[in-house]
């Protein structure tokens, strides 16, 4: 992967923005054909060319047809979109916040904290009062996701940040607590949980888009979108912020601020698409990382190519899960391991040289 | 004018400054010298607002607290003592950062980077990779990154600031000299620059004014040839100094005096 370095050395004047936008354009392309060949792919052989031609020669489109395209195949692409954005970028986020490529929600224990908020409502959701059922009403697991990465999240910073400088070895143990603690409270849930939420629980722990639905993604998706709108925003601080906390202020960000913006919006982006689709890892790791070697950190390129990539891997990840063992499939999470483990070793290697851990 | 009245800066139970008053004009250099320890360094942290102080900073005339962090941006840029960089940005695009505020608007905003490197004596060095400079290119090329938040000394005949800790601290003489060129240059044209600094004579020949600190409080501030005598030197730094003035420069040299 040295091949990479030197492919993509910048040139003579260090501006790489034009590389940037060139990398964007390609990388929209490269989702729109991922989003089709995902669409036209699945167990039940509906061709997306067939449909295309029957609709042109102006038939009408079969029942079959009808409901495993738009109710099956495109919530369930629509969400791995979704969940891949938001995954790549709140893993960009978190490591700029961090100021560490290493720092990613899954890896850090945010992942497990929206994990706890999630299986709090799936089991415990019962015993709300019934006006705040009511309010909540679907979004109720989003919501309790989004609370449990959120509170990760701000102990996480808390614990590993001293007058602006995060402490690496002590963000990772302090995930690593995290994570196994909100494990354990998880396990005692699951423990108490009845046969109809076991299943629930199980299907939803595996990592998986297979159950996608409009409903589903109603619920999560306005707070994945919420949370990756706020992101522009936070794109020239967090440039700023790589200096360091002081030297961001005397540039002008307002620190403080920005730090909570970017702790909602991971917590949000995290927490929803763990929502929906369970513990899917490495997506927020890999994707930054391959970008930063090609177009560099600077985040105004680096969170919307990330959200273009992530979403592009996860629909890919989610293609192979499906075709793998066809007509059964892997759940999606086994795939982006297998895939971004070693990444994630290689990320390690190449960092020993450069940062003692 | 950036105006201190009164500060005090305390770390745990140990007090670092003293109630100190502190100001300097702008149109000149204006030094803060002292040894080790005396709390330099501290003391333009609390005019930066790094530490938490007593007493107020004002800067042309408003109090440093009631100003948002972009207001203050716009009118000073500061140089940390060490700039530690997450990422791997290229020099170019490290110094692209001080494009900050107005700065970003104007039309010629994007070919301010490659000439404050070229300002700095890093002309060609934008494509390289800020990690892999030395430590004196790297102070260089954050000085480029500050230069360019505050381009223009004056603004609407409002001076800005340069706040600098120890600029030439890791540089090679030629670079010293350079750096504290392009400090003064700034100065003359109207803007401030408040430096702290380690080196006497590089101070006595390019500050207008200095500040001398000792254990927390100013000892002495003033014109160079009012606070660099033998008396008042040899107090701060415990040592005895012969302060001489060569006749070509004018400045006032400091050397120390080996004890037979």
């Amino acid at each position: 992967m040295a091949v990479l370095d030197l492919a993509f050395r910048p040139t003579a004047e260090g501006d790489r923005s034009a590389r940037a936008r060139l990398v964007l354009a390609v990388l929209a392309g490269l989702l729109l054909l991922i989003a089709l060949a995902s669409l036209g792919t699945g167990a039940s052989g509906v061709s997306l060319l067939a449909v295309a031609a029957d609709w042109l020669r102006g038939e009408e489109l079969g029942l079959r047809e009808r409901v495993v395209l738009f109710d099956i195949r495109l919530p369930r692409l629509v969400t791995g979109m979704l969940v891949g954005a938001a995954l790549a970028v709140s893993g960009a986020v978190m490591q700029g916040l961090f100021r560490n490529p290493l720092a990613d929600p899954g890896i850090v224990g945010v992942g497990a904290g929206a994990g706890l908020g999630a299986v709090l409502a799936i089991v415990l959701g019962g015993l709300l009062p019934a006006w705040a059922a009511a309010m909540a009403g679907m979004h109720l697991v989003p919501i309790a996701a989004f609370l449990g990465g959120w509170a990760s999240t701000l102990i996480l910073y808390r614990v590993a940040t001293r007058r602006g400088r995060t402490s690496v070895a002590t963000m990772l143990l302090a995930g690593i607590a995290l994570g196994a603690l909100s494990g354990a409270l998880t396990g005692i849930l699951v423990y108490i949980a009845d046969d109809r939420q076991l299943r629930d629980l199980t299907f939803w722990g595996l990592g998986s888009l297979a159950g996608a639905s409009w409903a589903k993604l109603a619920a999560a998706a306005p707070v994945m979108a919420l949370a990756m709108l706020a992101t522009p925003f936070l794109a020239r601080a967090l440039n700023a912020l790589a200096l360091g906390e002081a030297a961001a202020s005397h540039l002008g960000v307002p620190v403080q601020r920005m730090k909570n913006l970017a702790i909602l919006a991971v917590a949000g982006a995290t927490g929803a698409a763990v929502a929906v689709s369970g513990g899917i890892g490495f997506i927020g790791i890999v994707v930054p990382h391959l970008l930063r070697l090609v177009i560099g950190p600077d985040h105004r390129f680096l969170l919307p190519a990330a959200a273009l990539l992530g979403a592009a891997l996860l629909l890919l990840a989610d293609m192979i899960a499906r075709v793998i063992i066809a007509p059964a499939e892997l759940p999606i999470g086994i795939v982006t391991a297998v895939l971004g483990g070693p990444v994630f070793l290689w990320i390690l290697l190449r960092r020993r040289g450069i940062v003692d851990l | 004018m950036i105006e201190a009245t009164d500060i005090t800066v305390s770390l745990g139970r140990q007090r670092i400054l003293h109630g100190v008053d502190f100001t300097a004009l702008p149109g000149r250099l204006n030094a803060i010298v002292g040894p080790n320890g005396s709390g330099k360094t501290t003391l333009l942290r609390a005019l930066t607002g790094e530490v938490a102080h007593g007493g107020t900073v004002a800067i042309n005339g408003t109090d440093c607290a009631r100003l948002a962090p972009w207001e203050l941006a716009e009118q000073r840029a500061v140089l940390p003592q060490s700039g530690a960089l997450a990422f791997p940005f290229t020099v170019h695009e490290v110094v692209r950062l001080g494009l900050s505020g107005r700065n970003a608007l104007g039309p010629d905003a994007e070919t301010l980077p490659a000439r404050a490197l070229e300002r700095v004596g890093l002309a060609g060095y934008g494509g390289r990779y800020f990690q892999e400079l030395s430590g004196g290119e790297q102070a260089r090329a954050q000085l480029a990154r500050v230069l360019v938040q505050v381009w223009q000394p004056m603004v609407r005949g409002v001076p800005r600031w340069l706040l600098l800790d120890e600029p030439v601290a890791s540089l090679d003489i030629g670079h010293q000299v350079q750096i504290m060129r392009l400090a003064a240059d700034f100065a003359r044209a109207g803007g401030g620059v408040i430096a702290v600094m380690h080196d006497l004579n590089l101070t006595a020949m390019f500050a207008q004014s200095v500040t001398l600190m000792l254990e927390g409080r100013v000892l002495a501030a003033g014109p160079v040839g009012a606070v660099f005598t033998d008396d008042i030197l040899g107090r701060a730094y415990g040592c005895a100094l012969r302060v001489s003035t060569p006749p070509p420069q004018g400045g006032a040299f400091v050397l120390p005096q080996a004890v037979a």
